[in-house]
């Protein structure tokens, strides 16, 4: 370890979820950039995984309804019936209209306890380690440039899509999308009056990171600074679309019209078809300046930076079928698919 | 029902918090309230424990229990009946629940706890796949059992923790290190950090 490495005490407190933000951040940070303690602290994590699936696996009876009523004198006079008796009784109970329950009556608790913490997959927990505080990611002289514009939306995008096709479900995941959200709209300034100076590239990666589908009731739903992206870009297809926007801009319509987002036929009508087929993967996409990453020289399988999780996490959506990523942190971050 | 077998509240001092007030601040991530409704409230609870037949460490155990499952509570908790209601209700099933696992162990012989879902027609394979685990963990000091089976296990934090062990939140900290790295040793892994 390096003479400025935490103890052991703080690695393994960081891998059982403890500490606040900045504490956290920082120990992201140099677990990110240590080899040693990135070992330790996976350690810890591995064993605390298993041990949270001991727990599951115990038949302790869940700390659930406390109103419960304990079932062992019902079934000790019922087991003294004859059997086709108890089943006419069961039955008949069964068939009564059923009071409200009890809970609140006398009771507090209408919804189960809140589950123990998710164990994210690898690349989600590096995406929620690495979020600014103000709820955005930063890009590492990417195409980002230094304002997280492109990174922040690319991470949104990469956790919406990644809980969902994981299966994930979890408040600190919502709860990190929602900040992130409301980053890029702060970004977009008042209805959207920032959005305009935007590339179309990247109005359309906005919109596609500020509209969530709307069957996951938590974080569904567009961001108000969609609407004047919509409007954006129409305005930018009108006057004719460059071809690697094409893509993203598809991509960005199929989830405003995901949200249910008014205002899209239009847009829709303006997309030239080519652009529509590129953007369900027959085509490639070219982003006008890709990134030519500043992190060569990491260790290999080692997250090098947001923005790298997220393009790995939405390798297989539209805009970025066609392209692969590039050797582990190495450039360039993306080349075209052989 | 419950009323005739709930010992009475026990009021706060005017310029105490009220119970409600400090579920409602546990509901915020407050580890302090729910330190002060555990200091208030866990000597009833264990005395209301013993008298329903728990040995002196069991009425521990169900009276910590109690708190852990309160603490899980704490989001959905609406303050629209007497807390005592519900703290009572939550240990009588807490008592219930031990006694029907000391009842399952008694019966089979179980081995770890982690085994306790054990059946006569074996061990689920959920079971034995900790199996290694679940020896490791009972084979610990209970000092670092019971910070493991409360932090990591029941993945409460150390806040929490210390305050249902009555230790300090940094000796948590520090015996949840050691048993981690104690752990691995059992397993067979060396320690891969000090």
């Amino acid at each position: 370890m390096r003479e400025a490495c935490p103890s052991g005490e703080d690695l393994t407190a960081y891998a059982l979820g403890e500490g606040q933000g900045p504490w956290r951040s920082s120990m992201a940070r140099h677990v990110l950039a240590c080899r040693a303690c990135r070992g330790a602290m996976d350690a810890d994590q591995r064993l605390v995984q298993d041990l949270r699936a001991l727990g599951a696996a115990r038949s302790v009876p869940p700390a659930s309804n406390p109103q419960r009523v304990p079932a062992p004198r019902t079934r000790r006079w019922l087991a003294a019936l004859p059997p086709v008796a108890a089943a006419l009784l069961v039955g008949l109970v069964l068939g009564l209209p059923r009071r409200q329950a009890p809970a609140a009556d006398v009771g507090m608790v209408t919804a189960p306890p809140p589950k123990a913490a998710v164990a994210l997959p690898a690349r989600l927990q590096h995406l929620l380690e690495t979020q600014e505080p103000d709820g955005g990611w930063r890009g590492d002289g990417d195409i980002a440039g230094a304002d997280g514009r492109t990174a922040t939306a690319l991470a949104l995008l990469a956790m919406d899509h990644a809980s969902r096709a994981e299966g994930v479900a979890s408040t600190t995941l919502d709860s990190a999308r929602e900040r992130a959200r409301g980053h890029l709209g702060r970004q977009a300034g008042p209805e959207g009056a920032r959005v305009r100076r935007l590339p179309a590239h990247v109005q359309a990666l906005w919109l596609a990171a500020l509209c969530a589908p709307v069957r996951e009731p938590s974080t569904g739903g567009a961001h108000p600074a969609a609407h004047a992206l919509v409007d954006a870009l129409a305005q930018h297809a009108q006057g004719g679309l460059a071809p690697s926007a094409v893509p993203w801009v598809a991509y960005a319509l199929e989830r405003a019209e995901a949200c249910n987002l008014p205002g899209t036929a239009r847009l829709r009508d303006l997309l030239p078809r080519e652009g529509l087929a590129a953007s369900t993967g027959q085509g490639a996409l070219s982003w006008p300046a890709w990134p030519l990453g500043t992190t060569d020289g990491q260790p290999d399988g080692v997250p090098c930076s947001p923005l790298r999780t997220a393009l790995e996490l939405l390798h297989d959506q539209p805009p970025l079928r066609g392209l692969a990523l590039g050797p582990a942190c190495r450039l360039p971050l993306l080349a075209r698919a052989p | 029902m419950a009323s005739t077998e709930t010992p009475l509240p026990a009021r706060p001092p005017d310029d105490e918090p009220s119970d409600h007030a400090l579920l409602a601040a546990m509901a915020r991530d407050d580890s302090e309230a729910f330190e002060r409704l555990v200091q208030r409230w866990r000597p009833r609870v264990v005395n209301f424990l013993a008298s329903r037949g728990a040995d002196p460490d069991g009425a521990q155990d169900c009276a910590q229990e109690t708190f852990i499952r309160i603490h899980g509570y704490r989001h959905a908790y609406r303050p629209d009946a007497p807390f005592t209601a519900f703290l009572f209700t939550v240990a009588r099933n807490a008592l219930a629940d031990w006694q029907r696992s000391r009842g399952r162990r008694t019966r089979h012989e179980a081995g770890p706890a982690g085994l306790e879902g054990a059946t006569s027609r074996g061990p689920s394979p959920d079971a034995l796949d900790h199996l290694d685990l679940a020896m490791a963990l009972e084979g610990l000091p209970a000092r670092l059992r019971q910070v493991v089976e409360l932090g990591a296990v029941r993945g409460l934090p150390y806040q929490v923790v210390a305050t249902l062990l009555g230790i300090p939140e940094g000796t948590v900290k520090s015996r949840m290190h050691t048993a981690l790295r104690e752990l691995r040793q059992r397993l067979g892994g060396g320690p891969p950090h000090a």
